[in-house]
């Protein structure tokens, strides 16, 4: 587990938060912080709301009600200019790794500082090749992502969400389609990443394996109305967490089902 | 073999003995589940003690006596099965499904509901295609901003590689036109009068519609396709928070690529439609010479500039919608195919529509 880079700035704060579809509110009452450097992983079992409260963090959902405060900009009352600020200061690894694939590696990598004009060409293919080499990919910088295996086009993902220097790096569903070892290669490679440069990672995922080896601290969704159940590091949420909380990260079903009547 | 029944003190004992396989399982079924279900909300014992085999079929029959009997409100025990078949038989009493809600429709409402939508969708397909036309400027006053592979790409797929498709076409519908008008004209002694009549029809309208049904056909589908594909796999997501104008980066490019490719394909298409009509006319002994520049009196630059503007004008509306269809693909296996059919279908549509609003205009206009 990571225990080193967080510092006490705080990058992410949600009070109250509410975030949903239309309007709607489909989960309630999220309170956490996220230090800088910090790697944080939003977890819960399937359908709890983990991928709408990531819509929501990476501006792609408006926020319902409450607080969602990014980067220093609140997502509820900020507005566009709120919107804009955030999208600056993310990078943002999807769960199929979402590489434009009319576009080699490089050129994915690329494609964000070619749009903000603010580099030669020259620098912004050495950026770009430095990029992948962290992820293990440069020698693969010519490829186009079809030609890529899955772990390696979220590896390329990564290296792309980090391409404008962004505070914060999230990852959707990280170890979804991996097979084992790569699905902890992938979760090494961003320990490493996270040590290394200091940036804060927020994953979203459901897999043990991944969240007792990346996270420092996570909350977990679920309960009939959809809401925080917990926050803190898997450790101690495993030990002393609410039972829900517990039969989650100790991987014990429950048995929802009905029985008969008494035989 | 029957099972064996009994009832008393409103007690229904149901023994089963030999094996359950599936053959036996079809003759009991209504039978067994029958007898439980007049229990109502009695006992039931189900004896399974003499059964030499339970099949699967045979513990789906005991699953449905054990529903039947608990949903009905009544009290059952089973007696000499495994902990397993019985763990299993229990379980699959479940859930009693909900009532299934009635719909709350009527065709009235329905027919309003419907109205009001397409509406809604009209309104934000011209909101979109204006917005399009704004980045277009933009882009051509800005040309660093744009996409030139894209461009380039584009304008290859739509324009070169639509080229022959486009003027076969032309020129089989200038065929036909010229054939079928001939015999008709031949009555009022105006056979002569062919050329001038393909000219209006071929370079006015026919060239340019051609064009864009073909446009529609090749580069609308394309673009809802490619960018539904690219909302379905995130990258239009990706490109979002990634701080990129999705409808700058992938809708102008294509916009503009077929806004520069149809008028020129469109002059191609109408000179094939214009020599597909001197075909019939060969029976006439008419020289192609003399045909072309019977067509050529029959114009003017006015006429032919109208079939380039109305081209262009196709262009923008049809790769606008192409656009928008991918831009609005939903989630689902279907979605990218539905996204295609409607661009296909509505930019048709809308040429035809706007080809008469054009010729109004055209009217009114004194052009």
């Amino acid at each position: 587990m990571l225990t080193t880079a967080a510092s006490t700035e705080t990058v992410i704060e949600a009070k109250d938060l509410s975030v949903g579809y239309g309007g709607r509110a489909v989960l309630t009452g999220i309170n956490f912080t996220v230090a800088s450097g910090e790697v944080f992983v939003i977890g819960g079992g399937s359908g709890c709301g983990k991928s709408t409260l990531m819509k929501a963090m990476i501006t792609l959902l408006p926020p319902v009600a409450g607080t969602l405060r990014i980067a220093g900009h609140d997502l509820v009352t900020g507005g566009d200019e709120a919107v804009n600020h955030v999208r600056r200061s993310i990078g943002v690894m999807y769960q199929g790794g979402a590489l434009f694939g009319g576009l080699t590696v490089l050129e994915n990598v690329r494609l964000a500082m070619e749009e903000q004009g603010l580099y030669t060409w020259t620098e912004m293919n050495s950026l770009a090749l430095s990029l992948l080499a962290m992820v293990d990919l440069d020698e693969h910088c010519n490829k186009m992502p079809s030609a890529l295996s899955g772990g390696m086009q979220k590896r390329a993902a990564v290296a792309r969400a980090m391409a404008m220097n962004p505070q914060i790096v999230f990852l959707d569903e990280p170890s979804a389609g991996l097979d084992p070892i790569s699905s902890a290669g992938f979760d090494q490679m961003v320990v490493r990443l996270a040590r290394s440069t200091g940036r804060t990672f927020v994953v979203v995922t459901h897999e043990l394996p991944s969240i007792f080896t990346i996270a420092d601290r996570m909350v977990v969704l679920g309960g009939a109305q959809k809401t925080q159940l917990a926050i803190g590091s898997p450790k101690e949420l495993l030990a002393s967490g609410p039972p829900d909380v517990r039969r989650f990260l100790a991987r014990q079903p429950e048995d929802e089902r009905p029985q008969g009547a008494a035989s | 073999m029957s099972p064996d029944v009994q009832t008393s003190a409103g007690t229904t004992v149901i023994a089963l003995e030999g094996e359950l396989d599936d053959v036996r399982v079809r003759d009991l079924w209504e039978d067994v589940v029958g007898r439980a279900r007049a229990a109502g909300t009695g006992s039931v014992v189900v004896d399974a003690t003499k059964l030499s085999e339970v099949g699967g079929t045979g513990l789906l029959l005991l699953a449905e006596i054990r529903r039947t009997v608990v949903w009905a409100g009544g009290t059952i025990e089973m007696r000499g099965l495994t902990a397993d078949q019985a763990s299993l038989v229990e379980r699959a009493v479940g859930h009693k499904p909900p009532e299934p809600r009635e719909e709350d429709s009527h065709f009235v409402s329905d027919v309003g509901e419907t109205a009001f939508r397409a509406l809604d969708e009209l309104a934000d397909t011209v909101r979109f295609i204006g917005e399009a036309a704004i980045d277009l400027a933009y882009a051509i006053r800005h040309p660093r901003s744009l996409r030139w592979r894209d461009l380039l790409r584009v304008m290859g797929q739509s324009g070169i590689d639509s080229m022959p498709v486009t003027c076969m076409l032309s020129g089989i519908v200038g065929f036909i036109i010229a054939y079928q008008m001939m015999p008709a004209l031949d009555r009022y002694g105006a056979a002569d009068q062919t050329p001038t009549i393909m000219g209006f029809a071929i370079i006015r309208e026919l060239g340019p519609l051609i064009t864009a049904i073909i446009l529609a056909g090749r580069s609308g589908s394309a673009f809802a396709a490619e960018i539904g594909t690219m909302k379905v796999t995130e990258e239009v997501n990706a490109l979002t928070t990634m701080g990129l104008n999705p409808e700058r980066f992938l809708v102008t490019p294509r916009v503009l690529a077929v806004a520069i490719t149809t008028p020129l394909l469109s002059v191609f298409a109408s000179f094939a439609g214009v020599l597909g009509g001197w075909l019939p006319m060969v029976a006439r002994d008419m020289s192609l010479e003399l045909y072309l520049q019977s067509v050529r009196n029959s114009i003017d630059q006015v006429d032919f500039l109208q079939g380039v503007f109305k081209a262009f004008v196709f262009a923008v509306v049809i790769g606008g919608i192409g656009c928008r269809s991918g831009l609005k693909t939903q989630v689902g296996p279907g979605a990218v195919g539905a996204s295609t059919t409607r661009a296909v279908v509505a930019g048709i549509v809308a040429i035809i529509v706007l080809d008469g609003v054009l010729v109004g205009l055209f009217h009114a206009l004194g052009i």
